[in-house]
C-alpha cells in the first residue's frame, strides 16, 4: 500500500457543503472488506486491467492510490444507476462473467492467466474486447457482443470512480464540488474563459496544466 | 414546502376527488389547479421529499434524484436511463432537469400534414399557447429581451451570464452565419417571494442544475406547483409506490393500492390521474391490464436525437461553471439542406465532470495514456448538443420483461432503435456542429451519438382505435382515468418536453374540471 495521500485542499474550502465534504472524504479510504462482490479471481483480473485501461500516474502524484478496484467492487453491491443493457445479466453477475471471460481468453491465447500477462498483452485483450473481437459462448461467460456492451459499462464505472475522487479533482483543477457552502451559497462569480477564481483549484497534473500556465 | 403551511391529510377511506400518481411536470400543475378549484387531491410520489439545501453537486450521490428502479434497455440504440432522464422525489424529474425551456415550434404540431411522416397533434400551438404563457409566468423563466425566432415573446427575467461554452457557441454560430440568442431557461435571476412557498434566490451560476438546485433559483415543481397545491388543501404523500389500480364491476377506477415503508395502503378516489412518465405510466397500465383496447399502451416510444459534439480549446473553459446550456439557435428547425423531416434545436453545453467523462468513455475506445489525456482535458472542453424530432416506429416500445423487481412487478423493457430519419438528423448535426467548432479553432473534436428524454407510449388523439387517450388526456376505455405526462405526446417535437408537459397538465386539469 502506498502511504496515505495528502488531504486535497478542496476539502477544506468554505465553498463546499458539509454533506459534499463528507461524501468526498469517504472516498479517501478503501472499503473495509475486499472483495465484497466479485470472486477473488475476478477481482484480481479487474485489479490487473485498470492500470492498463486508465493509468492514473498520468494524472495523480506518484504513490497516490485511489483504491479503484476496491471501490468499484463495493459499488457493484450498492445502489446502481437504474438501467442495464437487456442483453447483459444483472450488473454483479455481468462483471463477474466478463472478468472471468478475459481470464479464460488469456489462458487460451497465451497459456497464462490475465494477471500474469505483460501490460502490452493485457492491453491487446482489452482492445479486442472493446472493438467486438473477444468473447466466449459458454455458460458463465460473455459472448463477443456482450463483452463489447460490457466494455462501455466498465469504462463508465471507471470514469465515475475517477472523476468523483477529490484527489483527481484537485489534480485536474476541477471546481465542480465547490458550488457553495452551507451558510453562504456562493456559486461562481466568474463563468467565462480564463477566469479562475481564487478559491478554485489550479491543476497540478502536467496533462491538465496547459490552460493554467497561460494565466 | 412553505414551513408555515400545515398540510391537510385525508383518510384512506375518504373518496378523494383525484389521486395523482407522480409529482413532477405532469402531476404537479394539475394537482395544484384541481386543488385551487376546490377539489380534494392526494398526490402519490414514489420518491422522498428532498430539501433544496441538502442537494449535493457530487454526481454519484446526486443519483438519489434519479429513478433507479432497474430498466432493461434494448434495440440497436439502447437508451441510457437513470442519469438525467427519469426522476424521483417530490418534484419528479424537475428536481434534476436542465431547465432549458424552449417552446414547441408551431410546425411540430402538424408534422404529418407538413411532411407525410410522423403524427399530427390533435390541436395546434394556438390551443396550447395560453397554458404555455401561464406556466412561464407562474414558475419563472428567463430569456432574452427579443427572441430572434419569435419577436413577440417576452420573458420576465433577464438571462444568467453566459459561461464559456455559451460564448464559444456564439462564436461558432457567427463563423457559420447562424443566428443565436440566450435561450429560455427556467430559472430566476433576481430574488422573489414565490406565492405559497417563500423566498427563491437568484441563480448563483453554480452549474449543478442536474444535481438539484440548492437555492430555489431553478423553477421546479418543488418550489412552485406543489406548495400551491398544498396551500389549497392537496395532500402530498412521498415514499408511496403505486402498483395496483382497483375498479368496480362497471370497470371504473375506485382506488389505488400503493406500498409505503413496506406496507400496502389503499386510497379510494373518484378519479385517477397517471403522471408517472413515458415508462412508468404504461408499465402501470400494462401490469394492471387496463385502458388498452387500442393495443397502443407502450407503443410509439420516442426520444430526442441528442447528438453532442465536444471540442478542446487552448483556454481555461471550466465547463462546470455557470448555467450549462445558455446559447440556443433555432435555425435548424427546418434546415434547407435537410435530408430528414422535422428539425432540431442546438444548445451550448457545459457539464459536470463525471457526466462528461461518462459520455467520453462510452463513445470512444481510447485506452492507456490517451484515455488519461482525454479526461485531463475536462477544464479545456466545451460542448454543443441538439434536441431533435424522433419519429414513432413500431419496433420502439415499452413492454413488460420476464424479470421482476423488488416489488414483484415486471421490470420494463424499452426497445429503441434509430430509423433513417434519426440517423440523417444525427449526421447533419454532427457535421454542422463539428464545422462550427473547427471554424473557431477547437481541437480533438468528438461526436457523441446519444438519445435523450422519453416520449410517447400512451398517445392522445381523436381516434379510439389508434390512441390511448383523447385530446384532453382522458382514457377512451375508462372515463375516470386520465393521463398527464409526456406519454400522451403524439410526436416528439424538437423542444425539451418539460414546458409542454406542464402546459398540457394545466389543460387536462381544465378538462377534468369541466367533465
Amino acid at each position: 500500500m502506498s502511504p496515505p495521500p495528502d488531504r486535497p485542499e478542496i476539502l477544506d474550502s468554505d465553498h463546499l457543503s458539509a454533506r459534499t465534504r463528507d461524501i468526498l472524504t469517504s472516498r479517501l479510504s478503501a472499503p473495509e472488506t475486499q472483495p465484497c462482490t466479485l470472486s477473488l479471481q475476478a477481482y484480481a483480473v479487474l485489479d490487473a486491467l485498470l492500470p492498463v485501461l486508465l493509468p492514473l500516474e498520468e494524472i495523480l502524484p506518484p504513490g497516490t492510490d485511489i483504491n479503484m478496484t476496491a471501490r468499484i467492487d463495493a459499488a457493484l453491491s450498492g445502489p446502481r444507476d437504474g438501467w442495464r443493457f437487456a442483453d447483459l445479466p444483472p450488473d454483479a453477475e455481468a462483471w463477474e462473467a466478463a472478468l472471468l471471460t478475459l481470464d479464460d481468453v488469456a489462458a487460451e491465447q497465451h497459456g497464462i492467466r490475465f494477471i500474469h500477462l505483460a501490460p502490452e498483452l493485457r492491453g491487446s485483450l482489452l482492445d479486442a474486447m472493446m472493438t467486438g473481437q473477444l468473447g466466449l459462448d459458454r455458460d458463465g461467460r460473455l459472448s463477443i457482443p456482450q463483452m463489447a456492451r460490457w466494455a462501455g459499462d466498465l469504462r463508465g464505472e471507471v470514469v465515475d470512480c475517477v472523476m468523483s475522487d477529490p484527489r483527481v479533482q484537485q489534480a485536474l483543477g476541477i471546481s465542480s464540488s465547490l458550488t457553495g457552502g452551507d451558510t453562504v451559497f456562493q456559486g461562481f462569480a466568474e463563468v467565462g474563459p480564463n477566469s479562475r477564481e481564487d478559491f478554485e483549484p489550479k491543476a497540478t497534473a502536467a496533462l491538465a496544466q496547459m490552460a493554467d500556465s497561460r494565466e | 414546502m412553505n414551513s408555515t403551511t400545515v398540510m391537510k391529510t385525508f383518510a384512506e377511506t375518504d373518496i378523494v376527488d383525484a389521486v395523482v400518481v407522480g409529482s413532477g411536470a405532469g402531476g404537479a400543475p394539475l394537482a395544484a389547479e384541481l386543488a385551487r378549484n376546490g377539489k380534494t387531491v392526494v398526490v402519490l410520489e414514489a420518491g422522498p421529499a428532498f430539501t433544496a439545501m441538502g442537494h449535493t453537486p457530487d454526481e454519484i450521490a446526486a443519483r438519489e434524484l434519479y429513478w433507479l428502479h432497474e430498466r432493461l434497455s434494448a434495440g440497436t440504440n439502447p437508451q441510457a436511463f437513470g442519469g438525467n432522464n427519469s426522476g424521483t422525489g417530490l418534484g419528479g424529474s424537475l428536481l434534476h432537469y436542465g431547465a432549458f425551456m424552449p417552446r414547441m415550434d408551431t410546425r411540430d404540431f402538424h408534422l404529418h400534414t407538413e411532411t407525410g411522416k410522423g403524427v399530427d397533434w390533435p390541436f395546434g400551438l394556438d390551443e396550447l399557447l395560453p397554458y404555455i404563457e401561464r406556466v412561464e409566468s407562474f414558475i419563472g423563466v428567463s430569456g432574452p429581451k427579443s427572441y430572434p425566432w419569435d419577436p413577440t415573446r417576452r420573458y420576465a427575467y433577464p438571462p444568467p451570464p453566459a459561461n464559456s461554452a455559451a460564448l464559444k457557441m456564439r462564436e461558432g454560430c457567427d463563423a457559420l452565419g447562424l443566428r443565436h440568442a440566450d435561450g429560455p431557461a427556467a430559472l430566476i435571476t433576481r430574488e422573489i417571494e414565490q406565492p405559497h412557498f417563500g423566498t427563491r434566490h437568484s441563480c448563483a451560476n453554480c452549474g449543478a442544475c442536474h444535481q438539484g438546485c440548492r437555492n430555489g433559483a431553478k423553477s421546479g415543481a418543488d418550489n412552485t406547483w406543489l406548495p400551491m397545491a398544498v396551500a389549497y388543501g392537496a395532500e402530498l404523500r412521498p415514499g408511496c409506490f403505486a402498483h395496483t389500480i382497483e375498479r368496480d364491476s362497471s370497470g371504473r377506477v375506485t382506488g389505488v393500492v400503493y406500498r409505503q415503508d413496506g406496507i400496502e395502503h389503499r386510497q379510494k378516489c373518484a378519479t385517477l390521474v397517471l403522471a408517472a412518465g413515458a415508462v412508468e405510466t404504461p408499465r402501470l397500465l400494462l401490469t394492471n391490464g387496463l385502458a388498452n383496447s387500442s393495443g397502443q399502451v407502450g407503443q410509439n416510444y420516442m426520444t430526442h436525437v441528442s447528438t453532442q459534439v465536444w471540442g478542446e480549446f487552448d483556454e481555461d473553459i471550466r465547463p462546470n461553471r455557470g448555467y450549462p446550456s445558455l446559447t440556443i439557435t433555432e435555425d435548424m428547425m427546418r434546415p434547407k439542406d435537410a435530408d430528414f423531416v422535422g428539425g432540431y434545436l442546438v444548445q451550448s453545453l457545459g457539464m459536470m465532470p463525471a457526466t462528461w467523462g461518462q459520455n467520453l468513455a462510452r463513445s470512444t475506445t481510447t485506452r492507456g495514456p490517451a484515455f488519461a489525456r482525454a479526461l485531463a482535458g475536462y477544464n479545456r472542453s466545451a460542448g454543443m448538443g441538439i434536441n431533435g424530432e424522433c419519429l414513432p416506429r413500431p419496433e420502439n416500445r415499452v413492454t413488460l420483461s420476464d424479470e421482476k423487481d423488488a416489488f414483484g412487478i415486471p421490470k420494463p423493457l424499452i426497445e429503441h432503435s434509430y430509423g433513417p430519419n434519426e440517423w440523417a438528423m444525427h449526421n447533419h448535426a454532427a457535421n454542422l456542429l463539428s464545422r462550427m467548432w473547427e471554424a473557431i479553432g477547437a481541437k480533438d473534436i468528438r461526436v457523441i451519438d446519444r438519445a435523450a428524454h422519453m416520449i410517447g407510449t400512451c398517445r392522445m388523439g381523436t381516434d379510439a382505435g389508434s390512441n390511448v387517450v383523447n385530446p384532453e388526456g382522458r382514457s377512451f376505455d375508462i372515463d375516470n382515468l386520465w393521463i398527464s405526462d409526456h406519454s400522451i405526446f403524439p410526436s416528439a417535437a424538437a423542444a425539451n418536453p418539460a414546458l409542454a408537459i406542464m402546459s398540457l397538465s394545466l389543460r387536462t386539469a381544465d378538462a377534468m374540471l369541466k367533465a
